[in-house]
């Protein structure tokens, strides 16, 4: 063996020595830093989508009073119970603001009472909210029961720039039969004219109620969301009365 | 004879080369600890790289973690807030798929020429392609997608009885029907000249028809940005009479 070969020898001896090193050593140690930057990249993204879902949780309760308000008043307008009572009352109270008679109300849900049942729907749930169907008769001249109508839908409303007016229950009317009042009136005006000018108007309408086992206000209070008041004492001791979350949120919202 | 080299042996050509004396051994050890420095090196880096971003990443998750919990104490606020704005959206949504029965009828009384007394109106609003029945009552459109009971694309139907002078100021007032704001189309069902006058619908005429006017389907309303801004409402549910609270003041806003 030559001087050269011996040299070649060596030198190859050398080099997979080095590359040995590389593939035992080195290259482990650089796949596992490159393992754990991977893993700081991630902590970091970790920590920045925690930073943004407190900041968002922040604004949210910062947003708190605003939603509450909110709620409170769209409880008016979808309550979490029928309240049948409630919506009676309201109609009365807007045919007085009218020259009309609120004659009739019916229900499906409840399916008694009235003969004049007209064919409502029985109570469907739907995507959001239960619907409730109603049939009312009212009796009045065409122009009042139009009117009635516009109460009757101005109830809740959108402002042009977007706002809803909450002033009592939300109601879609389906249909509205008209027809001359056969009592030719049973106002107590005595006008002749007025009385041939009366007309019954049969209005099917849908009322709307969260589904069952939802409140208004999901057990909040003023002070806070359901779980965030049960942890504090404060706020326990500021509304006593917030212990069940089916409770109607109207009562609750009153301290 | 043998040749004899007398130069020197340091002097001969070649002997200033790299090799030197040693014929390549030198480089071979100093290529060895070259590369053995480099990957000492780099192997060191690694190390020191891990240890440090190992600690990093310790520090980004407890950092994270602390985050999270911060957050998780506000989540109720989170789920409230986005509660009321579902809710809102929703209510929305109803109002803007509900067909304006007021305007609806204004326009009706406007548009009706003299000499023409209508004996009975039945309105609805059905499924698109469904035509009215006098007596069908309007049904909330089961599995519908939105909560509506007359989502978009459900259809409003009048139809109208009543008489007329003549059979002219019949087709007088199906021409002024098609005025009606929305209204898409106008079909006669019947007109009848009757032999003996005055024998319905107040004794307006000889011609007693029938007539439906089928409106512009509703429009599937995009969702809106809502706030619901009533304070009137809000402050009324503070003081616990939400459902008694039914005022006209919301109509102004409405139309």
């Amino acid at each position: 063996m030559t001087t050269r070969d011996r040299l070649m020898l060596i030198g190859i001896v050398v080099l997979a020595v080095l590359l040995g090193m590389w593939f035992t050593t080195v290259s482990p140690e650089r796949q596992r830093a490159a393992k754990v930057t991977a893993e700081v990249e991630a902590a970091r993204q970790q920590v920045a989508t925690a930073e943004s879902e407190a900041s968002s949780a922040t604004s949210a309760r910062g947003q708190y009073s605003t939603a509450y308000a909110s709620l409170v008043s769209l409880g008016q307008a979808v309550p979490s119970s029928p309240e049948t009572p409630a919506l009676i009352y309201t109609l009365d109270r807007a045919t007085h603001s009218r020259n009309v008679q609120f004659s009739s109300i019916t229900t499906s849900a409840s399916g008694s009472g009235s003969a004049s049942a007209t064919a409502a729907t029985p109570a469907a749930a739907t995507a959001g909210f239960t619907q409730e169907p109603f049939t009312f008769v009212f009796n009045g001249s065409f122009v009042d029961l139009y009117k009635l109508l516009d109460q009757l839908e101005g109830f809740t409303l959108q402002t042009p720039s977007g706002a809803l007016h909450v002033n009592g229950r939300l109601l879609t009317i389906d249909s509205v039969s008209l027809a001359p009042n056969a009592a030719g009136g049973q106002s107590s005006s005595g006008a002749s004219k007025a009385k041939a000018n009366q007309l019954t108007a049969t209005i099917t309408a849908t009322a709307y109620v969260l589904p069952s086992g939802e409140s208004s206000l999901g057990g909040a209070t003023p002070a806070g969301p359901a779980a965030a008041a049960a942890g504090s004492s404060a706020v326990a001791t500021r509304t006593p009365s917030s212990g069940s979350t089916t409770a109607p949120a109207l009562i609750k919202a009153s301290p | 004879m043998r040749a004899v080299n007398l130069i020197p042996g340091e002097h001969r050509q070649g002997a200033g080369s790299l090799t030197g004396r040693s014929s390549g051994a030198a480089l071979i050890v100093l290529g060895m600890v070259a590369g053995l420095a480099v990957l000492v090196l780099m192997y060191g880096n690694a190390s020191h790289q891990i240890s440090s971003q190992k600690g990093q990443v310790a520090s980004l998750t407890a950092q994270a973690s602390a985050i999270q919990a911060r957050t998780g104490r506000l989540a109720p606020y989170t789920s409230f807030v986005s509660m009321a704005n579902q809710r809102t959206q929703t209510v929305a949504q109803l109002v803007q798929a509900r067909f304006d029965w007021s305007h609806a009828l204004h326009e009706l009384g406007r548009v009706l020429p003299s000499g023409t007394a209508l004996a009975t109106l039945h309105g609805t609003v059905g499924p698109a392609g469904a035509t009215a029945s006098s007596s069908a009552s309007a049904t909330p459109a089961a599995g519908a997608t939105a909560t509506s009971s007359t989502p978009a694309g459900s259809v409003p139907v009048f139809t109208l009885t009543g008489c007329a002078t003549s059979q002219a100021v019949v087709a007088q007032a199906l021409q002024r029907l098609k005025l009606m704001d929305g209204a898409g189309e106008v079909q006669l069902q019947s007109s009848t000249q009757s032999a003996a006058s005055s024998s319905s619908g107040g004794g307006c005429g000889d011609a007693s028809f029938s007539a439906q006017v089928v409106f512009e389907a509703l429009p599937a309303g995009p969702l809106p940005s809502v706030s619901t801004g009533s304070a009137g409402s809000t402050a009324a549910a503070h003081s616990g009479g939400a459902n008694e609270q039914v005022s006209a003041q919301g109509k102004a806003v409405a139309r």
